[in-house]
């Protein structure tokens, strides 16, 4: 395994989950989270000598930057962004967690990603994203209550 | 619910919404390591038609100026 599969491996996680939380459809999610790391390939003897916090927050502003132009070439292909819908009950937990997230700002939703599916502290979060731990700290509570009130419809009758 | 049971709810559903198992991390870095290869091609491909563009405008410079001489 060369250095560039081991970057690759260790942050392939972190990537997709922040690509899936911005687009929710899986080929879209994927196709960003490989142009993220091409970019880093592509700018890998800048990327390889940053510290791992940094590299980290380049991979994470790359993915979010490259998401928001995907956002923008679509509004502008697609006269109208497509209907949200009013939720069903059929919905399975897939789309559950989709939908909850959908709720969130789109910064949002990248702090909960990393907050919960990489489990990384307010501190590291705040190092990825060049924002404040407290701001960070804050929004997560916010997110929290949001989240936890979804928790609460998910949950079998009487169960929370 | 407390906020500690809060937590380790929603990391056990959002890591189970998102999280990748390792054929699918094989799986993606064997689709990146293809992409990444058709892109250094596409580099090589674009770089050698350059350097023949350069090559036919060396020749015919080349041809020029023999012509030059021969007629000077």
């Amino acid at each position: 395994m060369d250095d560039f599969e081991r970057f690759y491996r260790e942050n392939v996680r972190l990537v997709a989950a922040i690509a899936a939380g911005r687009v929710g459809d899986p080929i879209q999610a994927e196709d960003l989270t490989q142009e993220t790391f091409l970019r880093a390939w592509q700018h890998y003897a800048h990327v390889a000598e940053l510290p791992a916090p940094a590299r980290r927050a380049w991979l994470v502003r790359t993915v979010r930057n490259l998401a928001t132009d995907a956002w923008r070439r679509r509004v502008r292909e697609e006269a109208a962004p497509p209907p949200a819908g009013p939720p069903s009950e059929q919905f399975d937990l897939r789309l559950d967690v989709d939908q909850a997230l959908a709720e969130l700002p789109a910064e949002d939703r990248d702090l909960v990603v990393m907050r919960y599916v990489e489990g990384m502290n307010s501190r590291e979060i705040g190092e990825a994203l060049g924002t404040p731990e407290g701001t960070i700290r804050r929004r997560l509570l916010d997110c929290r209550q949001v989240l936890s009130a979804r928790l609460r419809q998910w949950a079998p009758e009487g169960a929370v | 619910m407390s906020e500690h049971e809060v937590d380790r709810e929603l990391a056990e559903r959002l890591q189970g919404h998102f999280a990748l198992d390792q054929e699918q991390e094989d799986l993606l870095w064997a689709r990146f390591a293809a992409r990444r290869e058709a892109l250094q091609w596409q580099a090589f491909a674009a770089a050698l038609a350059l350097a023949n563009a350069s090559m036919r405008s060396v020749r015919r410079a080349a041809t020029w100026f023999t012509g030059e001489r021969t007629r000077g």
